[in-house]
This record gives structure tokens, sequence and C-alpha cells, in this order.
């Protein structure tokens, strides 16, 4: 079997490849191969699937006839051996093969499982897919307490699932503080306030280094030991440390990779022909000037639609991305993007307003005058304003003053700049 | 114009018996109503602020066009009601109104976690459906213009302007008293 496209994975980046490709190119033959049955619900929403108990067709992203409206042939439940890139196809683990004129690799992340002893019992769970988040769900029935390990954006996240369900929820956070890679000292503790007011147990400072087994069946798990000593009992744990990208079908002697898929501007590999987006892949960063890993949903459906148009013949660089993150967990809205913890007596400028009683915080990091990162706890009005003068690197000059009041907008940009936004189209 | 020609056509459909014309004059007015939405689809809202007073009445009649009952006083005093989709900003003496641009390249569409934003190919509207939003306001965190606007009275949805595509003109520029508000299509 030969076709013009073929995508590894179907989920956000892969997705994105093919709305664009199909903005090109109507007619150009696709096969999209995934290890999942129905590869495009939305991964971010896999937390609504157990609190809210969403069905499946809640958690979409694109319609199930999505496949056919684009004319791509899909594999689903089909797992990749391996990418022959001289040969130019893709080994399937049953033995097909797959020919491609042009690659994607958008195969995602998998859960980074720490060496904990007793990973191995009954009741350790990750919480990445849809088939992570079925088997904690078939689980769920007689649980009465948990522990999240790791105080991610997916560890909150679950904890909030599992609160709904009326479950008694501890996460256990390495770091000093929850969130800790999106927010700083005084935003996470905003958070921390309103999961624990919530009802959620947040451990600090502490690793959780065994998991005990249940007195009466020492396969199931029964608790867990921190480095500290202290014992808890719980009945599942479920590890959401984070991911990691998903290379294993990848050849570093044919496809260079620095722990994660190396990619240009363009989206694509070291390979001719052969190109990676989403949580496999690099993203450029646009604050930092450079290439990282950046597991983000949005910025994997991004680089996915680029990395299409130029699998289908256009030149299309991609802008960039950064960190960037929106969450409204425990009601509490929370916007954070770019440089949020800047490294002292380093030439950034930080602007913070704190208010406890409207329980409002806001934090603009600059460099050179110009944007760099933010966070913004309760009011998150207007914040993609504030990203577009980040992206498009405007000195702030006359508006600083303005940057830290709730109603920033628009109306504070210079004339020409406010004109341009208003008329855009 | 467009109305009394679907009219006349209408009324020609009753009056010629014969098949062949009730076919021919039934196409004809599809096509003409394909036209006119065409043309609609063109159309944006411009907003003028040398004419803008600041009054918020746009933000009025918007509350108002997309509350149940569609009645000023009856939804703003007793229906539960949506925040206003069009959004009048001031600074000193300036002031002026913003909503969706419905973007040709709409990062909100691009950021959606759920699917609930979508561009529609034949409209160009940028679409929220909010069935399927979950409210974790990806879109505010990336609409350039800041009109994506959180529904706090749910905390599950965000609201945003469908340039009220059932009714003839959007009701913040039909009921602007000052013309600051424009829907033509091209910017003035």
């Amino acid at each position: 079997m030969n076709f013009k496209y073929v995508i590894i994975g179907g989920s956000a980046g892969g997705i994105g490849a093919i709305e664009s490709i199909r903005d090109i190119d109507k007619a150009g033959s696709i096969a999209v191969i995934s290890d999942e049955t129905i590869p495009q619900y939305s991964k971010p929403m896999i937390s609504e699937y157990i609190g809210e108990g969403a069905k499946l067709e809640e958690i979409i992203f694109r319609p199930l006839r999505f496949w056919e409206e684009h004319s791509v042939n899909i594999f689903s439940d089909k797992k990749v051996a391996k990418v022959d890139v001289s040969a130019k196809t893709v080994m399937l683990e049953n033995g097909e093969s797959i020919g491609f004129e042009k690659l994607l690799i958008a195969t995602g992340g998998k859960p980074i499982i720490p060496k904990i002893d007793g990973a191995e019992r009954k009741g350790v769970f990750t919480f990445v897919n849809l088939a992570d988040a079925k088997l904690l769900l078939g689980r769920l029935q007689n649980v009465k307490e948990a522990v999240v390990v790791g105080g991610g954006l997916i560890g909150v996240s679950l904890a909030e699932a599992l609160l709904k369900l009326r479950k008694k929820v501890t996460i256990v956070e390495l770091k000093d503080r929850i969130l800790n890679l999106i927010l700083d000292m005084e935003g996470a503790s905003m958070v921390a306030d309103a999961v624990e007011h919530a009802g959620v147990k947040i451990i600090t400072g502490r690793s959780v280094t065994r998991i005990a087994g249940r007195i009466l069946s020492e396969k199931q798990v029964g608790g867990v030991v921190l480095d500290d000593g202290t014992k808890m009992s719980c009945d599942i744990v479920v590890l959401t440390i984070g991911v990691t990208p998903r290379i294993e079908v990848i050849d570093p002697r044919q496809i260079k990779v620095n722990r994660v898929v190396v990619v240009d501007r363009f989206m694509a590999t070291s390979a001719q022909d052969i190109y990676a987006c989403g949580d496999v892949a690099e993203t450029f960063d646009f604050v930092n000037n450079d290439f990282r890993l950046l597991p983000l949903w949005p910025l994997a459906y991004v680089g996915g639609r680029i990395a299409g148009s130029n699998m289908a013949g256009d030149k299309v660089g991609y802008p960039g991305g950064t960190q960037m993150c929106s969450l409204n967990y425990f009601g509490i809205p929370v916007i954070s993007i770019g440089v949020v913890n800047p490294p002292k007596e380093s030439g950034y400028e930080v602007l913070a307003k704190l208010n406890p009683e409207s329980r409002t915080y806001r934090k603009i990091i600059l460099q050179n005058d110009v944007i760099v990162g933010m966070i913004l706890v309760g009011g998150i009005v207007n914040a993609g304003v504030i990203l577009d003068l980040m992206k498009n690197r405007i000195p702030i000059g006359e508006f600083k003053e303005n940057l830290l009041s709730e109603e920033f907008g628009l109306i504070h940009l210079a004339e020409p700049l406010r004109l341009e936004m208003l008329r855009r189209n | 114009m467009y109305r009394k020609k679907s009219i006349i056509i209408i009324i020609m459909i009753y009056i010629v018996p014969t098949q062949l014309c009730t076919r021919k004059a039934s196409s004809i007015a599809l096509r003409i109503d394909k036209q006119r939405l065409e043309i609609r689809f063109l159309k944006k809202i411009y907003a003028v602020e040398d004419h803008c007073i600041g009054c918020r009445l746009c933000e009025v009649h918007c509350v108002t066009q997309h509350s149940k009952s569609r009645e000023l006083v009856r939804a703003h005093r007793k229906e539960v009601i949506t925040p206003s989709r069009v959004r009048v900003s001031e600074h000193g003496p300036i002031s002026f109104a913003v909503q969706c641009r419905h973007c040709s390249e709409p990062a909100c569409v691009y950021s959606c976690l759920s699917g609930a934003m979508s561009k529609d190919p034949i409209s160009g509207l940028v679409i929220h459906d909010r069935e399927r939003c979950i409210g974790c306001w990806t879109c505010v965190m990336v609409c350039p213009v800041g009109a994506v606007i959180p529904d706090i009275t749910t905390s599950k949805v965000v609201a945003k302007c469908d340039l009220c595509a059932d009714i003839e003109m959007p009701a913040c520029v039909q009921n602007c008293p000052n013309r600051a508000l424009l829907f033509q299509e091209v910017p003035p």
C-alpha cells in the first residue's frame, strides 16, 4: 500500500496536518496510523471523562465522520514497528508495510513512570490517554482514597475530577509548590488555596518512595510511603509526573533526535520528506528564540497545520509558540505564558500586583522593554491582547503603566496599532 | 432589494402553473438567496472610534438579541442573560466597541481544546458551540483583540460575536445611535 501522505498519530498534530493538507490538496491520498481505536478525542478532556461522566461522544475533538469527510484512510488500533527512511515505508507490528511520499511523525508522548518500589501493584495508573482513563474509571467504584503523584497540569485536573466523584484525594509534589513549571510562588499558593479549600490535600517537597500492598492482598495497592517516612493509606496511585516523547519507532541514525525529534521552522526533520510535530517534536519558542519540547495541545495542532502545509507543497514557517496554559480548575481561572519565573539579576523586570481580597494576581515579566511572560490569576480578560504584544515584540513604552490594570486592552495601544487590530481580518 | 425579488419570484411560482416554470423560478430563488448570504458574509463590523460616545447601547442590544425573549426590558429584568459579545473600551477621551474579527487565521479555533470553536468554510464565521465548550478559556488566552468573553455566570463557556447571523443587520450596528459601528465589506 502506498499513500502520498502518511501520518503516524491521529490526535491534535495529525488532525491539524490533515486539515491544512486538504486546504491545499483535495485529492492526494492520506493514511493515518494510530494505536488508538478512536484517535480523534481531546486528550485534555480525559479528566472530563472521569469527573463529569462525559461520554466518548462528548470528548470528541473532531466528529466521528472526520476521516471520511477528509478522505483519509484510517488504520486504527495499529502499532507502528519502525519507520524505514531509505525505503520510504512504515512497517506495522502486524507485518504490513505502508509506503509514503511524505511522512508526518505525530506519535505524541507517553507517561514518565518513575522508579518506585511497588509500582507494579494493581491500582497504579497513569493518566495520559483515553485507554488510561478507561482503566482508571473501571477501577474507581470501590475506591475511597487516591494519591496523585505529581502536581502539574494533569495531576491537578485529575484531582478535580476525582474530587467530583467524592474520592479523598492527596497530591504529592516533589517541588515546593504545585504547578511549578507554569506558576510562581504567589500564583501557585492562590491555586493551592482553592484546591485545598475544595478538599484536596496537597503535600509539597516530598516524593513517594514506596507503594505498599494491602494487608490481605499484597498485590493490590494499600498505601504509599513518602521520603520522610510518612505512611498514607490509599486504594489507587496515579502517576502524573509528566510525558516523554514517543520516539521508539525512529532510528536516531536516520532521523536526528535530541531527546525529542529535531525539526526546523517548517516542521521538517533531518530526513528528507519526513516531518514531525506535537509532543514528539521540538517547537520553536518565540520568547527564548530556541527550539524546545513544549507538549501542549494547541501548539501540537498548529505545528500539525504547519507541517501539513509544507507536506502539501507550500512553504510555511512556524511563527513559534511558547509555554502557554489556561486553566480553570476549582473555580479559579489562571493563565500563564512564557517566562514566569525569571532568574534573579538577569535583566528581567517584573511588574506585579496581588489583590488577596478579590483573589486576583497579575504579573508581567519584561526584558528590554518587551513582554516575555505573564501570570494572570482571577482576571483573565484580554490576556490574548498581551500575548499578541509578546509575539510581535511590541515595545511597551507608553502603555507600561496600564499593563497591571485588569482593564488593559487594545484601547491602551498607540493609535496605528490599535486601528490595525480593530480592523484585523 | 433582494427580499422584494424573492417575493416576486415566490408569487411567480404560485401564478405560473407549468412544471417547467416552477422549477426554473425556484432555482433562481435559491441562487438569489445564496448571493444575498454571500454578500452578507463578506461584511464585517468596523468600529469608528471618532464616532463612539461610549454609551454602551451596543452591549445592551447584544445582550437583548442573544436573550430568550429578545425583548430589551424583559431580557434584562427577568431572564438569565449571557454576557455581551461586544465590549466598549474607554480610556481618557477615546472609546470604541470591540467584537470578534472572524479572523482568517483564527487563533481561538486553532487553540480550542474541545473542538467547540470552528470556522465555517462557507460563511467564514468563527462559530462557538456552547454545548461542546468546557470553559478552559484557552481561546481567551489567545484572542489578539480580546473578543472572547468568559461567561462567569456559568463558568463553563465563553461568549463571542456571531454577527447576528439570523437577522439582516447585527444588533449592535443597528442600534448604535451615532453610526460608530459599520457593517460593510471594506474597512472605513
